[in-house]
């Protein structure tokens, strides 16, 4: 054989790129968790940013309470369960729940308010915005669970 | 006065801290995902506890790779990722590969 470490041979350098093939790939366990979280994340924001219209006194409380817990439960979790973190799965997470924040904060409770000038907002009203604010963050829990790469 | 060796040649590519084989295989096996946890790459990579804290130790010094430290309950777990610097290494040193491989 001819190179010493520092000058593989061709052979060796294919060897070497035939090892290289052989990365970790995250299981579908592991994405279905980044993507639960996400999810959860996401609908847990719309939920929270849309009963406030809604809901009065200890049900307002209590369901701000339950954001904190089911958005801290799900990352905790997905850190818990996962052994791999997917590829851009965070960067895909932090885009989905940050759409969530814009969509509801620009869009929905300015509509949500509007809409409360002639009538009170109502929970399947409050339930329905929550759906479509959470809409890019489910979007995103769909790239990570689908995403092979 | 003799003419100073030129670094044209793809073996001067080579990265000598990932060309060692435990320590490219580590690289390699981190550039598919985000982060690994410690016990779950030393499998997959059939090495020891003992050799992968090793390896891995001389890689975060070079900010090839990233050592997590965390709980997860009372347990202790280590999590590792590889850097931005890492994978543009990686990158380096499979293409010196490549060309090696072509030439051959």
């Amino acid at each position: 054989m001819g190179g010493g470490p520092h000058q593989p041979t061709p052979e060796q350098a294919r060897a070497q790129l035939t090892a290289s093939r052989r990365q970790l790939t995250s299981s579908t366990r592991d994405r279905m968790a980044h993507a639960l979280a996400t999810a959860s994340g996401g609908l847990s924001t719309g939920l929270l940013a849309t009963s406030q219209n809604v809901a009065h006194g200890l049900a307002r409380v209590a369901v701000a309470i339950a954001f904190f817990v089911v958005w801290i439960g799900a990352a905790v979790w997905a850190e818990r369960t996962s052994r791999t973190v997917p590829r851009r799965a965070r960067r895909w997470s932090l885009c989905g729940i940050a759409g969530s924040f814009v969509l509801a904060l620009c869009v929905v409770l300015p509509w949500l308010n509007l809409q409360a000038q002639d009538s009170p907002n109502t929970w399947p009203m409050a339930l329905l915005a929550a759906l479509v604010v959470a809409v890019p963050s489910l979007a995103t829990a769909a790239v990570i669970a689908l995403r092979r790469r | 006065m003799t003419k100073p060796p030129s670094r044209g040649h793809a073996r001067h590519q080579l990265d000598e801290v990932i060309h060692a084989p435990v320590r490219f295989s580590i690289v390699a096996a981190l550039v598919g995902v985000d982060e690994a946890e410690f016990g779950h790459l030393r499998d997959s990579i059939e090495v020891s506890d003992s050799v992968l804290s090793k390896q891995a130790s001389q890689l975060e010094a070079c900010g090839y790779v990233k050592i997590r430290k965390g709980y997860v309950g009372r347990r202790p777990r280590t999590w590792l990722a590889v850097t931005p610097a890492g994978r543009a290494a990686f990158r380096r040193h499979l293409a010196a590969l490549n060309a090696i491989a072509g030439k051959g």
